[in-house]
């Protein structure tokens, strides 16, 4: 029975991570003959540079993976506190702005010319202003942050169902009670959608400012690689590669702790038809 | 049974219309339309779509306010009513909070009055008892079938043990068997309880085996057409669709709609 069981998961969880897996190999064995005629087969000038061996990719991981884990963990602990200034700021703000149809006349022209703004342009008004290389990067990756999470939780608040709304009324609720008790509950899913646009692009805004002068960080060593030139080219591969997982693990963290707090949206729900 | 002269109506309707105001154009939904109800009845409003059934019974609900005449509920105007918690409401769709387990739900108007978590958890229990949902509690309401959902709707309504009970076509949106087996429930409840019903329906049939009387309304714009009394005795059990009498009755309303439709057409 339990070996049935056992057989059973196994061939569940092949038939969900086979492709994924066949997909990545497949990726690899094209990158990897693509990287062999472009440099062994056309010798295009610098071409490790343009589309570098797999191999060696790995290699640096295998070698620098210390240095790679501290950069990466300098810029989480940025983009971890930019994404909850930004998440808290962005949910205030729909709050206020579903609240009152007059301040979101107000404030959604601002918040949404804000998103105008290029981040590149934006860094160093912030640096010039707070004076604080980690302080400016929190605020970018904030910044990036606030706008899709406070556009989805206000869509979220204000398309509660009208009915749902209406049954508290029917029971005397106050403002406050409905608010609690249905339309945040009601705009949760619609927040974790915000929030899953905005976990890559904090990283992505944090690695941005790092560019521009920091002390730690993947842009930091992103930067240092690029200088460095071609002999650097592997590394800064495998720098770029962290940064994207960086981006996917904020992302996978989002959806993990929306499974864990928002489980009754439709897409967690187990499957196998309602009761009689 | 019923009491249509009683010295303090549970509701009186009074001369209520109601215009509704959309792109520069007035729609009439209900045109002076008045009738009280006792203490304890179970009053069916019944017509076709249009005639302003589940208006009227918003306006009660103070869902809505009237653009004409007044309505009292319990000597008090509809809001007051509302904030006093006079009546518990259930409408076609179950209105259910998917966040809640069945029991959350059920407590929820307990919750927002501030009762004690044991108390409103023992509430709670009970009512589901009542409507034979005891055993779902902990489940989540979209694992239960659509006439558990609506049979939850009613524990939630029940919560406050309210005198006034409103329902704007409840079972509309289930099946035949299941809805013949909830208005049975329904009507035991009715029995053990002793609320004041207001029952919105298109159904005759639904109308007549519930109702001591029936509203009769009818369309564009909506206004009475006429109370049916319904002497069919109580307690009421299913055996009572296959009697002559009930038959009689439905078919003495659906000829009063026909001859109201050709008047208007």
């Amino acid at each position: 029975m339990s070996v049935v069981r056992f057989a059973a998961r196994i061939s569940g969880s092949l038939s969900r991570w086979g492709p994924i897996v066949f997909l990545i190999i497949l990726l690899a064995v094209l990158w990897e003959g693509l990287s062999w005629i472009l440099s062994d087969v056309a010798r295009v000038p610098l071409a490790q540079s343009k589309l570098p061996y797999v191999h060696e990719v790995m290699k640096t991981f295998v070698v620098y993976w210390p240095v790679l884990i501290k950069e990466a963990s300098a810029t989480s602990v940025t983009v971890a506190e930019g994404f909850s200034l930004g998440t808290v700021t962005g949910v205030l703000l729909a709050l206020l702005m579903s609240l009152s149809r007059t301040v979101e006349r107000i404030l959604m022209p601002y918040a949404t010319a804000s998103q105008m703004i290029p981040i590149l342009g934006l860094a160093p008004i912030i640096y010039g202003i707070v004076h604080d290389e980690n302080l400016a990067r929190v605020l970018i990756a904030a910044y990036v942050t606030f706008f899709p999470v406070a556009l989805n939780t206000l869509r979220g608040l204000t398309g509660t169902p009208p009915q749902a709304v209406e049954l508290m009324k029917t029971l005397a609720a106050s403002t406050w009670q409905i608010y609690w008790k249905v339309r945040l509950p009601a705009a949760l899913p619609a927040l974790a959608g915000g929030l899953k646009i905005a976990a890559p692009l904090s990283v992505t805004g944090a690695i941005l400012v790092e560019l521009m002068g920091a002390q730690h960080g993947i842009g930091v060593l992103l930067l240092r690689n690029l200088y460095y030139g071609p002999s650097h080219a592997y590394m800064f591969w495998s720098t770029l590669i962290t940064g994207a997982v960086l981006g996917l693990a904020g992302y996978a963290l989002v959806q993990a702790v929306e499974r864990m707090f928002i489980p009754w949206q439709p897409e967690f729900r187990k499957r196998g038809g309602e009761m009689p | 049974m019923s009491t249509s002269i009683h010295p303090e109506p549970e509701i009186l309707v009074d001369q209520v219309s109601m215009r509704f105001e959309s792109h520069g154009q007035s729609v009439t939904a209900l045109e002076s339309v008045s009738f009280a109800v006792a203490p304890g009845e179970f009053i069916s409003l019944l017509g076709p779509s249009g005639c302003g059934k589940t208006t009227l019974l918003r306006l009660i609900a103070d869902l809505l306010e009237p653009t004409g005449g007044r309505i009292l509920i319990s000597g008090t105007n509809p809001k007051e009513a509302r904030l006093r918690r006079r009546y518990g409401i259930v409408f076609q769709q179950p209105v259910l909070y998917d966040w809640r387990t069945v029991r959350k739900n059920v407590e929820l108007p307990l919750e927002l009055l501030g009762t004690g978590r044991s108390e409103r958890s023992r509430k709670a229990v009970e009512l589901l008892a009542l409507v034979g949902l005891e055993r779902f509690a902990d489940r989540y309401p979209w694992e239960l079938s659509g006439g558990m959902q609506q049979r939850v709707a009613i524990a939630r309504a029940l919560a406050l043990d309210p005198p006034i009970l409103l329902m704007d076509e409840p079972f509309a949106a289930l099946d035949e068997f299941t809805r013949e087996r909830l208005q049975d429930e329904l009507l035991q409840i009715w029995a053990r309880t002793r609320k004041t019903v207001i029952f919105v329906t298109h159904s005759i049939p639904e109308a007549v085996y519930l109702s001591d009387r029936i509203i009769v309304l009818s369309p564009h714009p909506g206004r009475l057409n006429t109370i049916a009394e319904v002497p069919l005795p109580r307690p009421r059990s299913p055996q009572i669709r296959e009697d002559p009498r009930f038959h009689q009755l439905v078919a003495d309303i659906r000829r009063r709609f026909h001859h109201s439709v050709h008047d208007s057409a």
